[in-house]
């Protein structure tokens, strides 16, 4: 008897399945079509956009939640539906490119842009992206972040993103305080304050070396001091006449990485951690400094409700005095192919008004700022950021982080976390890493036809 | 069997046409060559072409077999890669095919509550992959990880290890939460097979006076040749081509000690170089074809002599 | 004796296996209650507080509604039509195995070892202007999953006596009836089990219907999970729930097919 109920059930349900998945297309390409006659009608006029539907392809992380508010209102506004459609992080490139060479994409898809992202990603802007040159929000963007948004002069992308300092030291303050540790300026400063930390039994340097992306951090974003060593050294990078491999300071940023790692103070095991727990310890106390972002420190207050304080200073790795200044983000850009531009330019007008700008904001709990040029935002800069950022003399503030402001670079991410922990393990010499990432960079000129890899 | 054949062709050849009509296969073979053959080796076809991430602007053109000669003339490691394909294909079938079959047997018989056994032996291989690597992770890290925990509980902390980052347990690691994930499928598999086996056959081998493994060897072995060759082939093939196990726990680390072709081929597809990808690919998928067919080849050979 | 200390020697392995299997699950149960940072410690403890509203806040802001009915009419429908078309094809073949048929069967096989290409089948798909639609994405997993279904299903086929295919037809049944009145009930493990097989399968990939469609109404109850990961910030307790719901219809879907697995050989059936 019980077969038959559940048996009976079974089909019922599939039944019901079927008839949703054979019934409801024929009705969806309907009403898709009935869109289409909208939207040519709405061309004609140019104003009503009632019933249409706005489609965003964005990467997980890149939106979180912060445009839920403003993508309500804008719905409300306009009476349309915007489909939101978040795809994991490691998809994200593939389903774009697919989308890109099929002919298919969203309305509005998103890209990590930086200054040469635009030719690298999405590779033939004109027949992709549409053109946003003169509009009216170009001003909002700022002058540094403008040149991930552009490219041959035109106007394609919108970057909207924090100016907060990016993968810095966050420390324990009350725990330095309370030991009487001083935070570092230099790699030996660095290095006799960890032996002092592990000491204690507490881990100095927190690094999620599992993760894959997160250790490299501490190679790149001091790009400033590689520069600042051989000066002119990026504009080599970028036009062929000088490698990463030989380079010294990066071969000593290499050595100083590996000492704190055989010395355990990275994490008995960092190689095998990730970040999910990393809150944690810092709340647990188990953990004196990990690189992160400044409004780290706001989140770590939230997890675990410490009353501890935090401070921010200058990753010290091969002396380094330079701020990580990094004009890449996430970015939106219009797709040509759209069915409805003139909604996807309406979009990008409403998400720079004044009221979007600081409504984004108010619902980024993870960011203080958002950098913009527009003075009637209210910006929430941390004290601690000020403070840490009043301390940095301009000159200092000038130089971009290596990943984005050298061509290539950037797309061996993974490749070169993965050689950073061979030479770690002793499975590969300091120079090889940066031997193969200078030949992985040129296999990318090639595949672009560079000139000046030929 | 082969006798049975025989009758069958004394009695119904006549009707053959008429009982099993060809039509039958027209509904499977037009969606298989229409929507998967078809695009599978249409995408085949990129290997011989230079299609990278500029393709766009340039177009895709034909460049012959230069993908394949790049390849094997690359200062890249692909042929450890390929090495380790190869054994982690061997080891992970091995450790997860003979415990399978023997839990599968146990649960064939009357154990008390081996319903429930069996869903929960079932269960890992529902999980996706992103939970299994961040559960794992979690399990296996070296100071706050269950494992090293529970080693240390039971006073056998000599036994605790850097289970994801030791390049001497790493594989093993992998191993094992393979295991874990892939014991139930290959175990529900030979439970169908089991359940062909008529129970009449048992009951004369018992009442013969046969022990349990000659019961085995006689009965369950020879009649599960199905079911073993259909794990054979699923196993290999999943071996060969395995990625995503790989990539959550390792991603082909630490440093680059668990690379595999997949994981390679990945790379270079994240970097644009889809034709060199595409290459790779096809290079496995000639060794991942010519290994299935031989596979079901023999076997077959061996159904047809039982 | 002999017997019962073999019995407990036997219970004793399978509550050993499945503790090894239930940990894992227990944790991500478990932690599902939890508030975010708590869950991020993955522990077994119990929660500080049971926060069952973890669970309607994922339903409600991962669509999981329109996600579960999506995901299972994509695994029912094709789950069903592929494997009961590749149980009449694979009958055929293995009964009248004449050259063509066997070099189909090859044929089929070799689909196994194909990757799937989703850029060329968005081509394929968007010439008969199935993307972007449900049938669509049921075709593309009907198709895949045939290689499977018809190996799985042929082998098992061979143990079904043909003697009584001969007996069908001397009582005048047609193939239609001798499929599916004879074949199919003995076959009834086999298909359950490539059923239940095939349905895990569909219902875990959520990568075709991604490259498949540009809408997400259209996205699998899988897809969800991944707007609870954030590069800085990601909502474990939420990952859990959703897990933990994203699983129930699979296990379902398992404890049903078993009960047919375990019942569907009679040994009587069958007279050698």
């Amino acid at each position: 008897m019980k077969k038959k109920v559940m048996a009976l059930l079974l089909c019922t349900s599939m039944v019901a399945a079927m008839l949703a998945g054979c019934g409801k297309s024929p009705a969806a390409t309907e009403s898709s079509d009935s869109e289409k006659g909208k939207t040519e009608a709405s061309n004609s006029t140019e104003a009503d956009f009632a019933g249409e539907e706005l489609s965003i392809l964005v990467s997980a992380g890149w939106m979180d939640n912060r445009y839920d508010a403003t993508i309500a209102r804008f719905e409300d506004t306009y009476d349309v539906t915007v489909d939101l459609q978040t795809i994991p992080a490691d998809q994200y490139s593939d389903v774009l490119q697919s989308k890109l060479s099929t002919d298919s994409c969203t309305d509005i898809f998103w890209i990590q842009s930086d200054p040469f992202a635009i030719a690298s990603q999405i590779v033939d802007p004109d027949k992709y992206c549409i053109d946003f040159t003169g509009a009216a929000w170009e001003g909002v963007i700022p002058e540094t972040r403008l040149q991930s948004c552009t490219y041959d002069g035109k106007l394609y992308g919108l970057q909207l993103w924090h100016n907060s300092p990016e993968y810095i030291m966050v420390y324990n303050k009350t725990m330095f305080e309370e030991n009487k540790w001083e935070v570092p300026a230099t790699y030996a400063d660095l290095k006799d304050l960890c032996a002092e930390i592990a000491d204690k039994d507490i881990t100095p340097w927190f690094v999620p070396g599992a993760d894959g992306w997160q250790h490299q951090l501490s190679f790149f974003q001091i790009g400033g001091v590689y520069e600042a060593a051989a000066p002119g050294l990026y504009e080599g990078l970028n036009d062929n006449t000088a490698t990463f491999a030989g380079n010294e300071k990066m071969l000593e940023v290499l050595k100083e990485f590996k000492e704190l790692s055989d010395a355990g103070y990275l994490g008995e095991d960092w190689i095998g951690t990730d970040s999910t727990n990393m809150s944690n310890e810092f709340g647990d106390r188990n953990v004196a400094m990990a690189m992160a972002n400044s409004s780290y420190i706001k989140q770590i207050q939230e997890d675990t409700g410490t009353s501890d304080e935090f401070g921010l200073f200058l990753l010290p790795l091969g002396d380094n005095d330079t701020f990580p200044t990094n004009p890449g983000g996430p970015t939106m850009f219009g797709y040509e192919g759209s069915e409805h531009p003139e909604l996807v330019k309406a979009f990008f007008e409403f998400c720079t008004t004044t009221e979007s700008l600081q409504e984004i904001l108010d619902n980024s709990p993870a960011y203080t700022n958002i950098d913009v040029n527009d003075d009637k935002v209210v910006q929430k800069w941390l004290p601690e950021e000020e403070e840490f950022m009043a301390a940095i003399p301009a000159e200092k503030m000038k130089t971009g982080v290596l990943q984005t402001s050298t061509k290539y670079t950037n797309d061996y991410w993974m490749d070169f976390g993965a050689d950073m922990i061979a030479y770690c393990q002793g499975t590969m010499e300091a120079d090889d890493v940066l031997k193969n990432m200078d030949a992985n960079r040129a296999e990318s000129a090639k595949v672009a036809g560079d000139e000046n890899w030929k | 069997m082969a006798c049975c054949t025989i009758c069958l062709e004394r009695v119904v050849t006549v009707n053959k046409k008429r009982i099993y009509p060809q039509w039958f296969l027209i509904i499977p073979l037009v969606l298989y060559i229409c929507f998967f053959l078809f695009p599978s080796i249409l995408g085949v076809l990129y290997s011989f072409t230079d299609w990278n991430a500029r393709s766009a602007m340039t177009g895709i053109n034909f460049v012959g077999l230069q993908n394949y000669t790049e390849i094997f003339t690359s200062n890249k490691d692909y042929v450890s890669g390929i090495l380790h394909t190869l054994s982690f294909t061997v080891v992970s079938n091995m450790i997860k095919l003979v415990p399978a079959l023997l839990l599968a047997i146990m649960l064939q018989e009357g154990l008390r509550g081996k319903g429930l056994y069996r869903t929960l032996l079932y269960l890992p291989s529902i999980l996706p992959f992103v939970i299994i690597g961040l559960v794992f992770k979690s399990i296996l890290n070296y100071n706050t990880g269950l494992l090293n925990m529970v080693l240390d509980a039971l006073h056998l902390g000599i036994l605790k290890q850097k289970w994801l980052s030791d390049l001497n347990v790493v594989w093993k690691s992998i191993y094992g939460v393979d295991a874990w994930r892939g014991i139930g499928y290959v175990m529900t598999i030979f439970l169908a097979g089991l359940n062909t086996i008529p129970k009449s056959y048992y009951e004369a081998a018992q009442i013969d006076g046969a022990n349990f493994w000659q019961r085995i060897r006689h009965i369950t072995l020879p009649m599960l040749t199905g079911a073993i060759m259909i794990n054979l082939v699923f196993g290999i093939t999943y071996g060969l081509k395995v990625f995503d196990i790989i990539y959550v726990l390792t991603n082909g680390g630490p440093g680059h000690a668990t690379e595999v072709m997949t994981t390679y081929s990945y790379q270079l597809y994240s970097s644009g170089q889809y034709g060199m990808s595409t290459a790779l690919n096809t290079i496995l998928l000639g060794i991942t074809a010519f290994i299935g067919i031989m596979v079901v080849r023999v076997m077959s050979k061996k159904e047809v002599q039982q | 004796m002999k017997k019962n200390i073999q019995n407990i020697l036997k219970q004793l392995v399978c509550i050993v296996l499945c503790l090894a299997v239930v940990v894992p699950f227990y944790m991500v149960l478990i932690n599902s209650f939890k508030s975010k940072s708590e869950a991020a410690r993955m522990s077994l403890a119990l929660p500080k507080e049971w926060l069952f509203s973890n669970y309607v806040e994922v339903i409600e802001k991962g669509k999981l509604i329109q996600g579960f009915s999506n995901s299972l009419s994509y695994a029912l429908t094709a789950t069903i039509v592929a494997v009961i078309s590749c149980a009449m094809a694979s009958f055929v073949i293995c009964r009248k195995p004449t050259k063509l048929n066997v070099f189909i069967y090859y044929f089929v096989l070799c689909g196994l070892f194909f990757p799937v290409n989703y850029v060329t089948l968005v081509k394929v798909l968007n010439f008969f202007h199935l993307t972007d639609n449900k049938p669509g994405i049921i075709i593309a997993f009907t198709s895949a999953m045939i290689p499977f279904c018809i190996f799985t299903i042929r082998n098992f086929i061979l143990s079904v006596p043909i003697e009584l295919d001969e007996a069908a037809v001397i009582d005048g049944a047609g193939p239609i009836e001798l499929f599916f009145r004879i074949i199919v009930p003995l076959l009834k493990p086999t298909l359950v089990t490539c059923f239940i097989l095939q349905f895990m399968g569909v219902w875990s990939d959520f990568l075709t219907p991604l490259y498949l469609s540009s809408s997400s109404k259209l996205f699998p109850m899988t897809m969800a999970v991944y707007q609870f990961f954030g590069k800085n910030k990601s909502y474990w307790n939420y990952i859990f729930a959703d897990i933990i719901l994203t699983c129930i219809p699979v296990i379902i879907v398992y404890m049903l097919g078993q009960k047919y697995i375990v019942g569907g050989m009679t040994s009587g059936a069958v007279k050698e």
